[in-house]
């Protein structure tokens, strides 16, 4: 099975890349306490693109991944005194965007909207909520039908806590362990909840199959 | 092995977690189930697609919106902790009132005895209201802090008392310093305003250091004050 192999290897790639050492974390969280807000803007720096990806990840939304995770970042600016590292602080910034994320969809429930990127569930298959356009672009349309839009149009349509374990997992590459912390869950219950979810998505994208022969 | 249980399976054997003793009968009924075999082969396409979903940039603004959010929400703390003028408050504005109305109460009460002048009963059936009052001596005496000052030559040790009262008092002043020529002094009923007491003179060139006492008795309290005066 090679799913396990690719992912350990995105993992080594992603940390690489990104150069997310934790003992440069922690110098800058302590200078960050000491009040200092160049510290606290190397922070933004580093974890930036993962907070934002996250964001994404969950809402399907760039204005709203935008607003999580800034939003997520003031959180974090108020509370780092309170911080005292008994989890890694990427496990913690996680647990904060998973909160923000959690609160603005109850804040959304008790202000409904339309939005023009509402998934529909139909019987057959999932569709975006069409907005009438006089002049549709072949482009957009394409770009619809590509299989990272209709996994990311997947995955939004989840309920919130399947699609957090699955972009966790999957996309932002947490183990389960780290997951269980997160969402402060049994990681027998991070696994079974995950399976769940992966068989709700394999579901909803059945009819698409043919955008996922590997 | 049931569909239901092995699709509890497929997780841990995509990430190859399950259980070498499971294994076995699960790969067994997926050689029989082809209904499952087809969902797991789907749902290994639908878990690598996932993990190659692309990494995205975060906005170039980004840190620039984070820290507009920050000075905006410490704005907005600053902006509470300043009351407007035009916010009515039932409390802060009751308090004064009640107050000023108690004042307004006791101030009527005592009419007869801080205003001075004949009264005439209003007919309010106060016994106070009406009676002729005469005027009491007032009490009112400030004794300010000594100073050094500079006349003829000579320094002088200056006591500013400012009497607008009606009542003699008396005064006793002592000082004591190097060049005192007078360490002690009483004064008989000041009067008026600003009385200025040149108390001693000490030479103009001397550098001593005058500790002055002065005390006076008002309303049968006797009142002290030292001050130490450098020169």
């Amino acid at each position: 099975m090679d799913s396990s192999s690719s992912r350990e290897l995105r993992i080594a790639e992603r940390q690489k890349e990104m150069e997310l050492n934790p003992s440069e974390t922690r110098k800058l969280v302590d200078r960050c306490k000491q009040g200092e807000n160049g510290a606290f803007d190397d922070l933004i720096r580093r974890y930036e693109r993962k907070v934002y990806n996250f964001a994404y990840r969950l809402c399907g939304n760039y204005d709203e991944a935008n607003d999580i995770a800034s939003d997520t970042f003031v959180r974090v600016y108020n509370a780092l005194g309170n911080f005292r590292g008994d989890s890694s602080f990427i496990t913690w910034l996680f647990r904060i965007v998973t909160n923000v994320y959690l609160d603005e969809k109850k804040r959304q429930r008790s202000k409904p909207t339309q939005s023009l990127h509402e998934i529909i569930e139909l019987e057959e298959s999932i569709v975006q909520r069409q907005i009438e356009d006089p002049s549709p672009s072949p482009a957009q349309q394409f770009e619809k039908m590509e299989r990272n839009e209709l996994l990311q149009s997947a995955i939004t349509s989840l309920p919130e806590y399947q699609r957090l374990m699955i972009v966790m997992y999957h996309t932002e590459n947490k183990s389960y362990e780290e997951i269980a912390v997160i969402l402060d869950l049994p990681i027998g219950t991070v696994k079974s909840r995950l399976n769940r979810a992966r068989l709700s998505l394999r579901e909803k994208l059945a009819p698409m199959m043919e955008h996922f022969q590997i | 092995m049931i569909c239901i249980r092995a699709k509890e399976l497929f997780s841990d054997y995509c990430d190859g977690s399950i259980d070498p003793a499971i294994s076995v009968p699960f790969e067994t009924h997926l050689d029989e189930c082809s209904s499952c075999k087809t969902e797991l082969t789907e749902l290994r396409s639908v878990w690598l697609g996932i993990n190659s979903m692309p990494i995205l940039e975060a906005p170039s603004d980004f840190r620039a919106i984070v820290w507009k959010k920050i000075d905006a929400q410490a704005n907005a703390e600053a902006a509470k902790t300043i009351k407007p003028w035009f916010k009515f408050s039932f409390k802060s504005y009751f308090k004064p009132a009640l107050a000023l109305g108690a004042f307004a109460i006791a101030l009527f009460m005592l009419a007869p005895v801080v205003i001075p002048g004949n009264h005439t009963n209003a007919g309010l059936g106060l016994p106070w209201l009406g009676q002729s009052t005469a005027v009491k001596p007032v009490l009112n005496i400030a004794v300010g802090e000594p100073v050094i000052g500079n006349y003829e030559g000579k320094s002088w040790v200056n006591l500013p008392v400012n009497n607008t009262g009606s009542v003699p008092v008396s005064l006793n002043v002592d000082i004591q310093g190097t060049g005192v020529e007078k360490s002690a002094v009483h004064i008989d009923s000041p009067s008026g305003t600003n009385n200025m007491y040149h108390l001693t003179h000490v030479a103009p060139n001397l550098t001593t250091t005058l500790i002055v006492k002065t005390t006076w008795e008002q309303n049968g309290i006797v009142n002290s004050k030292v001050y130490k005066l450098k020169q």
